[in-house]
């Protein structure tokens, strides 16, 4: 299975239907991942959960979603300045890819969406989209960036942030039990 | 006969109140410890630490993101800090806490 596939499915498992990936991109053919695509696509993700927390710190007045999008904000930034960082180091530039194209396109889908709902809506569809995202990219760090990267100290970093986004993922699903 | 159990309760007494002198002059004259709490993979490790009253207690970032401390009832709250540093306190009585950025930590002190 090819590595855009391997996400996909991956992605697909953790959450059917959402937008996380491009169905588009299925289509498309991509070997493994070399490691300034992987780059590519960590910086990425961590990007979109940031996109995301400045929305939600824009348009929620819940205290428990403020608080989440906070940290999301925080954690995510702080993980993009080690990424680009590491990449710094090793004189590698992260390189748009296939699967950071999907993210994109996925983050395109649910921004617009997020957007057209308010109060409690808006609260309720964020912090699912947030259980749903963070399963995802779990799925998709432990199951194909950490086994593809081939540089050790890349590799050290994503294994270093699972516990993290398992957090995160914790948090988003002690903030659901509360709004819902 | 009345005078040697007079005698007897009065010896044994001496010994009762001069062997709670010394366990409390014990107690008083224990050296403060200094214990570590690591943070290591979004945990407090131990996230149950035995200490005395007067100890110290430093927690050591050893993560990737900013953490803090923070006591349950919200009364207080340490800053923030950063990987690779550290924030400490003195042990004053029980503490049940957790980390405010991500609540999902928590840890407790037992005082002794």
């Amino acid at each position: 299975m090819n590595t855009l596939k391997k996400i996909t499915f991956v992605a697909a498992c953790a959450f059917a239907g959402s937008a996380f990936f491009n169905t588009n991109a299925v289509a498309q053919q991509a070997t493994k991942l070399t490691d300034p695509e992987i780059a590519s696509v960590a910086v990425t993700a961590n990007q979109i959960d940031v996109n995301y927390a400045k929305i939600a710190e824009k348009k929620s007045k819940n205290t428990e979603v403020l608080n989440f999008a906070k940290t999301m904000a925080r954690d995510h930034t702080a993980i993009i300045k080690q990424a680009v960082a590491l990449a710094q180091k090793l004189q590698v530039t992260p390189m748009t890819n296939a699967v950071t194209k999907s993210l994109l396109a996925g983050e395109k889908t649910t921004t617009k969406m997020l957007k057209s709902k308010r109060g409690k809506a808006f609260d309720k569809a964020y912090i699912d989209n947030e259980v749903a995202y963070h399963k995802a990219v779990i799925n998709a760090v432990e199951k194909v960036l950490i086994p593809e990267s081939s540089n050790p100290e890349l590799k050290a970093l994503l294994t270093k942030v699972m516990p993290l986004l398992k957090s995160h993922l914790e948090h988003a699903e002690m903030a659901q039990k509360k709004i819902d | 006969m009345k005078r040697r159990i007079a005698l007897l309760v009065l010896l044994l007494s001496f010994g009762l109140i001069s062997k709670s002198c010394q366990s409390n002059q014990a107690s008083k004259n224990k050296i403060p410890t200094t214990h570590v709490v690591k943070i290591i993979a979004m945990k407090f490790i131990p996230d149950t630490l035995h200490a005395n009253i007067g100890d110290t207690v430093v927690f050591k970032n050893e993560g990737i993101v900013q953490h803090n401390v923070t006591n349950d009832d919200s009364s207080w709250a340490s800053p923030n800090f950063d990987p690779d540093s550290s924030w400490q306190m003195t042990v004053k009585g029980n503490l049940n806490y957790h980390c405010s950025i991500h609540p999902v930590m928590k840890g407790v002190i037992i005082a002794q």
